[in-house]
């Protein structure tokens, strides 16, 4: 019985193929719209929690500025930590050590070329260059103690016909801010093209090129066994008494690694949602389309069921027939919708790559899987149920029409 | 392949006991049938005439179950078919009665074999088994060249034959004719008449045809003519009298 439904539904589709694309147009697209933007939210929640992973959780950090957005405000705008904070923070139970660190834009000379980029300043007796910006000198060597204008100089500059048309190697001597530096080391890939352009200097260099004293954010490691929440509102409260603030009227933001992790996942949820709500728009258009459709197609039908009963078919072999049309109908845009929904993903997959953006869609089951199932249950409910009802019309009416 | 003879049944194949029929146009009652009495036997070969508006397409509905009475009670092989269930009712139809309509009605999307075939598949005959009860009904109405052709590839005469044989495939008891020539040509037309009496002649086969027809009427052996919804007239064509009946 079923396999002779779905033969007579094939010969429909056969027969009419304009209309059945038609009907699946508006599934393919809610659906395509759905996958690619949920798959692609997908990938950048979990890339970004993955880059997050990669930080020691012990790590809290201290900057200057309140508010959502303070964690700029230390490097685009001009407050400042200084030394004296440092020692504030350190004094605190809990504290294994704590160390500032600037980053101003700077002018990088090679040559007769020039750049800007992220100049940090850093204390490397304090703090080793893995701790601020995970990673390491993969040639040369760090910076050290005793060391002025020598630079550490992000992974880029190692490539000829990147930032620089040669490369810049190990010995070379580049200017910052106009004065010259001798490079003793080049830094591993981090995998962000704004990263890995950075330039690591001595805090003690900083200051001095800069005229810009003082710490856009201090980098504050709690010590093991210590739950770095705690520790973290310790520190404020040791800052605020220092500076006289009520709780409240800070100047300054402390966070721990799993806060930032939060704000940052909180940011995501919600672009996720208003991405999430714009394709079920256009889902749930699609859905209306499909209706729209399957109702028009049975109405113009209704002369042919009238035929079907008068030769013998019960109002369960309608409803068999165009729930089965239906359904193979939805799931067809569905499937269809799903595919192309996965090679948007993809392609955006590979253009990130081609940015040097580490990222990759994810397609999980649920995503796939439910897309399919919704287009199934849309489609064959969209034709089944104006099919019953004209199923359940004496044949002779059923004949009269059309 | 000659249909194997019926053993004689006991009572009429079709029984129409006061059947009224009215329609409700809006607000208004516009009554089809006032009570009809009618009995077909089996075997007979019937033409129902009478003008346009005098019952003759609603009493074909009726006796097919294709619609039911207002009041009055309907018997198809001794069985009321108000007392069965829409699917019941439409199992019955499937098996006992084959329908020819005026417009053929054949499916668009399947071709002449396909066509034929459908009714089985409502029946659950199996794929092979309808496949050949088809093709050699087709054979037999003179079909066998064109039988894969789609409905819009053929000519009216030929859709007919594919409607009749479609008709025929389930071997019902009845085959209802709804003004089957009333889309051919003279001489198609004058064609499926004489197919259907060679139906009814060699196989036995029971025939109710509605016409307005005079002419395509007195190819059937017994006249029952209506007007305003009753029966005027009732005999063999033989010896009926046409006198009220206007030519085409």
């Amino acid at each position: 019985m079923w396999m002779d439904y779905v033969r007579f539904v094939l010969e429909t589709f056969e027969h009419r193929p304009t209309r059945s694309w038609l009907t699946i147009l508006g599934i393919f697209i809610g659906i395509a719209a759905v996958v690619a933007l949920i798959s692609l939210g997908q990938g950048m929640q979990d890339a970004i929690n993955h880059a997050f992973e990669m930080i020691n959780p012990n790590t809290i950090y201290v900057y200057p500025g309140a508010g959502q957005m303070a964690i700029l405000s230390g490097f685009a705008g001009s407050e400042r930590l200084t030394e004296h904070d440092i020692n504030v923070i350190e004094r605190v139970t809990g504290v294994e050590k704590a160390a500032g660190f600037s980053a101003l834009l700077g002018a990088i000379g090679f040559g007769d070329e020039t750049e800007y980029a992220f100049v940090i300043g850093y204390d490397p007796v304090q703090m080793t260059l893995n701790e601020i910006a995970t990673l390491t000198a993969e040639k040369g060597r760090e910076l050290k103690s005793g060391d002025k204008y020598k630079a550490v100089i992000g992974y880029r500059y190692g490539q000829a016909d990147d930032i620089f048309k040669k490369r810049v190697k190990v010995g070379d001597t580049i200017t910052i801010a106009g004065v010259d530096f001798s490079v003793v080391g080049i830094a591993s890939r981090v995998g962000s093209s704004e990263d890995d352009k950075q330039v690591y200097i001595p805090m003690e260099a900083a200051n001095e090129i800069f005229n810009d004293p003082g710490y856009a954010l201090a980098y504050v490691l709690s010590k093991e066994g210590f739950d770095p929440a705690k520790v973290a509102e310790d520190v404020t409260y040791a800052m605020r008494k220092d500076r006289g603030q009520k709780k409240g009227e800070e100047d300054f933001t402390t966070q721990t690694n799993a806060q930032m992790m939060q704000s940052f996942g909180t940011i995501l949820d919600v672009v996720q949602l208003i991405v999430i709500g714009i394709a079920s728009i256009s889902l749930i258009v699609g859905g209306i389309g499909i209706m729209n459709t399957m109702y028009t197609a049975v109405l113009e039908r209704t002369h042919e069921i009238g035929v079907m009963k008068a030769i013998g078919a019960r109002n369960t072999d309608i409803l068999m027939i165009f729930l089965i049309e239906s359904g193979m109908l939805g799931l067809a845009g569905g499937g269809l919708g799903v595919l192309a929904g996965m090679g948007v993903g993809k392609l955006v997959e590979g253009l990130a790559m081609q940015f040097a953006i580490p990222f990759g869609v994810s397609f999980p089951l649920w995503l796939t899987g439910g897309a399919l199932l919704f287009s199934f249950l849309v489609g064959s409910l969209s034709g089944a149920l104006p099919a019953m009802r004209a199923a359940e019309m004496k044949p002779a009416d059923a004949l009269r029409s059309a | 392949m000659k249909m194997a003879s019926r053993t004689k049944r006991s009572g009429p194949v079709i029984e129409l006991q006061k059947v009224h029929k009215i329609y409700l146009m809006g607000e208004v009652e516009v009554p089809a049938l006032r009570g009809i009495d009618l009995a077909i036997n089996e075997g007979e070969f019937v033409a129902i005439i009478g003008h346009s508006g005098s019952g003759k397409s609603t009493l074909l509905n009726m006796v097919g179950s294709l619609d039911l009475p207002t009041s009055g009670r309907i018997k198809l092989d001794g069985i009321d078919i108000a007392s069965l269930s829409e699917s019941d009712l439409a199992q019955l139809r499937g098996k006992k009665i084959g329908f020819v309509f005026q417009s053929f009605n054949l499916m668009p999307t399947l071709n002449a074999v396909e066509n034929v075939m459908l009714p089985l598949t409502f029946q659950g005959v199996p794929y092979e088994e309808r496949k050949e009860r088809a093709k050699s009904i087709l054979m037999r109405l003179g079909m066998a060249a064109r039988m894969h052709h789609h409905p819009n590839e053929l000519s009216g005469g030929e859709q007919q034959r594919v409607a009749i044989a479609r008709a025929l495939v389930v071997d019902p008891e009845v085959l209802l004719a709804d003004e089957p020539t009333g889309n051919l040509d003279y001489k198609t037309g004058l064609e499926i008449m004489k197919l259907l009496n060679k139906l009814h002649e060699e196989e036995g086969k029971t025939i109710i045809i509605v016409t307005h027809e005079r002419f395509i009427a007195q190819h059937a052996k017994r006249i029952v003519q209506l007007q305003d919804g009753t029966v005027l007239k009732d005999g063999k064509t033989a010896s009926f009298d046409f006198n009220n009946v206007k030519e085409k």
